[in-house]
């Protein structure tokens, strides 16, 4: 732990404002910056562009990358905590690569991202069901009867991955030109479609899997322990562990859906929270999503801004900001791993 | 009372993928009794242990804690009365000793201070008061060992001075813990069993077994081949059969308990 644990309750006090000083930078931030005075100015001449521009297009963007983060990074702590392994992630179960097949799915067969319900595209329905099915896929293959073993899980996870991706890679071989560069454009992620209904799809799972891990946040560390201990301990652990993968699973895919798939914040958020405040769950959830959020916040504002007007999916940066950060992790021989 | 046992394991047997782990066996375990296991590697010493848990399934028989079949007991209501020490525990995250010693008070609700009571004494007996902050994953494995078994014995421990009718399973609970620390175990668990609560230990050292135990069970190729007190259990004949060696057994010294020397 950097921190101490006297020191702990400011730290996670200074990281919740910084994410309201970020949130509000990004949304003055962007190809055109905007004073703050026009926007509460109305006799300044940019008055009502300005309020347009903040509120209609950066502000549910800059709320989905919140939320989309935060899904992402407490999910990481979530599965990580679930297989007892400091390296799992939420893509463990099948949902990146299952969303990205539904994802290509749509593109190739409808050629189209125009229809769809409530700004809902297809692409995003698509994603949505593609995910879902394939963790529902791993989650039964590693069922059998009552019994579940997280090793099966790990390995159908990794089954399911392989399948969905050369799949993926059969559409893209009967893709054409256009749908392809569709599909490889999803595939980077991106939050650039972002409009308040979106915001308001994902903001409900995010805040049902905030719900359920901090409702079982003590029993998250006793799972640490395995699961037989966990269960001399008191806790139902298939019950929790059911609660928790639905959580995760329908959040992290409704995110998949809305943001494309998000390299590393999964992987790498769980690990610097953990470095900074320990493994106990009671910090490492908020602690985890504040930073999440914050990450994504920060990673989409560099994509959108760095060769403005021009925009990079934001998870192009999370990967080039993320990979060294985990080689640095790594070298560092930490006893994590 | 019509039933005084504790828990009552009825004609238990265990098969797994067809192969006989444990035959049937009945036992009882009564307040404040010490059950000694012992038997050579494989003889189905954990896997009885895990019966009587009820973290295996069993192939016949049942297993009552206070009259009650085992699985309908609640889970956190269970975990208040039975605490299980396995042979081994894996644990990957950093956690300080003193947070994964903390853990065992979790199904307990008795408040902050007695918990920190409970917690700064099962620390002392295993030794590990220099050790508290210290990160779980850098701790050698007898400190890992220690660490588990102060989990253990902070979870069975309850606000009330008599411990009739909790029950502390180990399994191999001394494993890599060194001779001078397990001394003071040793005395902490007979103060335990004279306070009521009842203990089922698996143990590969036979005469510390003997040390503790007020009945011990031999168990040989699955099969319970011997269940009696230390003295009438412990003899040159029984090491033979069981183990395949042979010894002189003699009375300890002091403890008067009975001694096996290999010849």
């Amino acid at each position: 732990m950097w921190i101490t644990k006297r020191a702990q309750p400011l730290t996670l006090l200074i990281l919740i404002a910084l994410l309201v000083v970020v949130s509000i930078s990004a949304l003055l931030i962007g190809t055109v910056n905007i004073p703050l005075s026009a926007l509460f100015d109305a006799s300044d001449y940019d008055h009502h562009s300005a309020r347009f521009i903040v509120l209609e297009l950066r502000l549910p963007r800059v709320l989905l990358a919140g939320l989309v983060g935060a899904i992402l990074a407490l999910g990481g702590v979530v599965m990580q905590a679930l297989f007892r392994n400091p390296l799992a992630d939420p893509s463990l179960i099948g949902v990146t690569a299952g969303a990205s097949l539904g994802a290509s799915l749509v593109i190739v067969l409808f050629s189209t991202t125009g229809i769809g319900l409530m700004s809902l595209t297809a692409v995003s329905m698509g994603a949505f069901s593609g995910g879902l099915a394939a963790s529902y896929f791993v989650y039964r293959l590693a069922r059998r009867g009552s019994e579940f073993s997280v090793s099966t899980m790990l390995l159908a996870g990794i089954a399911i991955t392989a399948l969905a991706g050369s799949l993926g890679n059969l559409m893209d071989f009967f893709a054409d030109n256009a749908a392809l560069r569709q599909i490889s454009l999803w595939r980077m992620g991106g939050l650039d479609s972002a409009n308040s209904e979106r915001v308001t799809v994902v903001a409900v799972p995010a805040l049902l899997l905030i719900a359920s891990a901090l409702r079982h946040r003590d029993a998250l560390n006793v799972m640490l322990l395995g699961d037989s201990q966990a269960r001399y301990l008191g806790i139902n652990v298939s019950q929790v562990r059911n609660a928790l993968i639905i959580a995760v699973a329908i959040a992290v895919c409704t995110s998949v859906a809305m943001g494309g798939t998000i390299a590393f914040i999964g992987l790498i958020v769980p690990h610097m929270a953990r470095l900074m405040f320990g493994p106990g769950h009671i910090r490492l959830i908020p602690v985890a999503t504040v930073l999440g959020a914050l990450l994504l916040i920060c990673a989409d504002t560099i994509a959108r801004t760095v060769i403005a007007p021009l925009e990079l999916p934001a998870g192009v940066i999370t990967a080039l900001l993320g990979v060294p950060f985990f080689l640095y992790l790594l070298n560092r021989g930490t006893s994590h791993v | 009372m019509s039933n005084p046992a504790v828990l009552s394991a009825c004609d238990i047997s265990v098969k797994i993928r067809g192969k006989t782990r444990l035959q049937p066996l009945s036992m009882q375990l009564f307040p404040g009794e010490v059950v000694g296991l012992m038997g050579p590697n494989g003889a189905g010493k954990t896997t009885l242990l895990k019966a009587l848990t009820g973290d295996l399934e069993l192939t016949t028989g049942d297993v009552k804690l206070h009259g009650k079949a085992l699985d309908v007991w609640p889970l956190g209501d269970r975990a208040k009365i039975v605490s299980v020490m396995p042979q081994h525990t894996r644990l990957d995250f950093d956690f300080s000793v003193a947070e994964v010693v903390a853990m065992g008070r979790s199904p307990h609700n008795t408040g902050n201070t007695f918990d920190r009571q409970c917690i700064d004494q099962a620390l002392a007996v295993c030794g590990l008061q220099g050790l508290t902050e210290q990160p779980y994953t850098q701790l050698s494995g007898g400190e890992q060992q220690r660490c588990h078994l102060a989990r253990c014995l902070v979870q069975i421990e309850q606000s009330t001075p008599t411990l009739t009718g909790c029950t502390l399973f180990l399994d191999e609970p001394f494993n890599s813990i060194d001779i001078g620390f397990i001394d003071a175990i040793k005395a902490y668990l007979k103060r335990l069993a004279e306070r009521g609560l009842s203990i089922v230990i698996s143990l590969h050292d036979a005469n510390m077994l003997a040390q503790l135990s007020d009945r011990i069970m031999v168990l040989h190729q699955g099969k319970c081949v011997a269940s009696d007190a230390p003295k009438a259990v412990m003899t040159p004949a029984l090491f033979r059969t069981v183990f395949g060696v042979s010894v002189d057994v003699i009375s300890h010294p002091t403890s008067h308990t009975p001694w096996a020397i290999p010849l």
